[in-house]
């Protein structure tokens, strides 16, 4: 019930932005802000770049509505325009490697980190080490938890595609976890 | 596996991987203010409906306006052009620009709408050489002045027989043309024709100098040219015989000719009188009778006027039959004989006038116009069977010919008498 509710207030908040209230979109963006950040930080671990990224997310989402274009779902939407800001981020400035050796130096804490905290520094350097498309797809489905459709619908591709992708990103992955394991 | 997805679940509690209200309200209230601005410029830029559709229109336009250089270069093409006619109008022969405005008036030709507009238009051009005629003449003597006058008198005469054709095929086409139209055309190529014979006539000295077997032979021409219309016969006449006319005056001064040539004659007639039509004149004779317009004393006058032109054609007919050999008597006969039916055909013609029935008059002088033209023809055998004694002068008629009025009845009672004699002989 909540979830419907919650959906009703968006659709209302995209009609009134379409109308050209700018209050609906401090909705939205209160709405999103959180989740678009989570995806953009973990994909790039640059936090001031991560904060920039998500000031053109929504501002290109309101420019796009503000010239008369339609948008059906909001929350794909933004995913998508995400999705294309990481990708044009890495193929412009060609950090990627950059960042995952960072990640690897970057390997001891200053401060001992608890064991979910290093849980999740391993996951992410498992992660960095995929292929671009494994680690979106992963990252899409796993921490963002959205659905196979809306993740075919952002990365352009078609669900099947979407799900074999999914299954040997997660191969990989695991591989890349016991190969690790194995080593230490 | 299990624990993977465990491991995932802990990222969204990772605070740095969640952002703090504050944050979050910060960036709201940053991208607002953004969106603010952007909407203020996007409202400044935002074009007002009036220049929307003006900025269309502009640019719709923008394809249809040539561009700048060609516009500048059709100006200076029509100007130059322009210009050019004009300074070629005072051109005359022997200046570079008269080719070109004579292409000029070949192109007004061209352009005609009908024919009677062509004559028009060929009747402004022989203004035009007369022009160039009497500038040419006041020029002084140069190496150049005959054979550029010789070019103009040429032209002169090409422009008058093409006006004179324009004129017969006006009068063809006279079902699809008013007669008014028609007629107008024929008096004022009459009287453009007049001006040119005048203007010939009067420059004759210093043509002649010039060439004057060719000033002689265009007087023809123009006679000629213009003879299709009996509106300009009596210039013809001046001209056909411009030493031997029919004309009572000037009967006398041919007579005083010690020589004539009388094959001449007899073809001159027969032509003119074949060229004749009178359809102008009846055209006129048409305006003033059925419908009332038009001067009538003038076209009487103009009537009476080509009835003496014929009994002027009679006599030379009459005094040449008086030259026939006795070996053509047949001939000799039968051309009398149309010349007294010439007569009379032309007094009834003058009766009719004076009863004031123009068309039946005008009908009795086209019969008489074609009877004259049988003689000239029976004569015309006789002449090329050499049955004519051109050694006789005409001098022993020079009495009965003496006064214009009286030469039909004199010279009627002369040949009959002559026959007379030939038959007893």
């Amino acid at each position: 019930m909540k979830r419907f509710k919650d959906s009703l207030k968006e659709r209302i908040a995209l009609l009134r932005l379409q109308q050209g209230d700018s209050e609906a979109f401090g909705f939205i963006y209160e709405t999103y802000v959180r989740q678009i950040y989570r995806y953009i930080y973990f994909r790039i671990s640059d936090e001031s770049a991560a904060h920039d990224l998500v000031q053109e997310v929504f501002l290109q989402t309101w420019q796009y509505v503000a010239d008369r274009n339609k948008i059906d779902r909001i929350q794909s939407f933004l995913y998508k325009v995400a999705y294309r800001k990481v990708v044009d981020h890495y193929r412009t400035r060609e950090r990627q490697a950059s960042l995952i050796e960072t990640i690897e130096d970057d390997g001891s804490y200053a401060v001992a980190p608890d064991h979910k905290e290093l849980e999740v520094h391993f996951l992410r350097q498992h992660i960095k080490k995929l292929k671009q498309e494994y680690q979106d797809v992963i990252v899409l489905r796993h921490i963002e938890s959205l659905s196979i459709r809306e993740i075919a619908d952002i990365v352009g591709k078609e669900p099947n595609n979407v799900r074999v992708s999914l299954h040997r990103a997660m191969e990989s992955l695991r591989k890349e976890m016991e190969s690790r394991e194995t080593h230490s | 596996m299990r624990s993977l997805h465990h491991t995932f679940h802990q990222i969204h509690e990772l605070s740095e991987m969640n952002l703090d209200q504050r944050t979050v309200m910060l960036g709201k209230h940053r991208i607002l203010a953004e969106i603010s601005r952007r909407q203020e410029a996007r409202r400044r830029e935002r074009v007002r409906l009036g220049d929307a559709v003006a900025l269309w229109g502009l640019r719709v336009m923008r394809r249809f306006i040539p561009q700048r250089q060609l516009v500048f270069g059709l100006l200076i093409i029509i100007m130059l052009s322009s210009s050019t006619r004009f300074i070629a109008q005072a051109s005359v022969p022997g200046d570079f620009l008269w080719p070109v405005k004579l292409t000029f008036e070949k192109a007004e030709v061209a352009f005609a709408v009908s024919s009677v507009h062509e004559g028009r238009v060929h009747i402004r051009h022989v203004d035009s050489r007369l022009r160039e005629l009497s500038i040419m003449v006041s020029q002084p003597e140069s190496p150049q002045k005959s054979e550029n006058i010789s070019q103009l008198v040429r032209r002169l005469e090409r422009d008058i027989t093409a006006a004179s054709h324009s004129l017969k095929i006006s009068k063809e086409e006279q079902k699809n043309t008013a007669p008014q139209a028609v007629a107008a055309l024929a008096k004022d190529l009459t009287t453009k024709a007049s001006e040119a014979v005048q203007a010939l006539e009067e420059n004759k000295n210093s043509l002649s100098t010039v060439e004057p077997e060719a000033v002689t032979k265009s007087l023809s021409s123009i006679a000629l040219s213009t003879s299709t219309d009996p509106l300009v016969l009596s210039s013809e006449f001046a001209l056909l015989g411009s030493e031997a006319t029919s004309t009572g005056e000037n009967i006398e001064a041919e007579s005083q000719e010690e020589k004539r040539n009388l094959a001449q004659v007899i073809v001159e007639v027969q032509i003119v009188n074949e060229y004749i039509s009178y359809t102008a004149l009846e055209a006129m004779i048409e305006m003033v009778e059925r419908r009332g317009s038009g001067n009538r004393a003038e076209v009487t006058a103009l009537l009476q006027n080509r009835i003496l032109e014929q009994r002027g054609r009679v006599s030379d007919i009459e005094k040449i039959t008086t030259l026939v050999s006795n070996d053509f008597l047949l001939h000799k006969f039968q051309t009398q004989q149309l010349v007294r039916d010439a007569h009379r055909l032309l007094d009834t013609a003058e009766d009719f006038v004076a009863l004031d029935n123009l068309s039946v008059s005008l009908a009795k002088l086209s019969e008489a116009k074609n009877v004259i033209s049988r003689a000239a023809q029976l004569l015309q055998e006789v002449h090329a069977a050499g049955g004519i004694f051109e050694e006789e002068p005409v001098k022993q008629q020079k009495s009965a010919l003496d006064s214009g009025s009286e030469v039909t009845a004199q010279t009627v009672q002369h040949v009959e008498g002559s026959v007379d004699a030939s038959v007893s002989e």
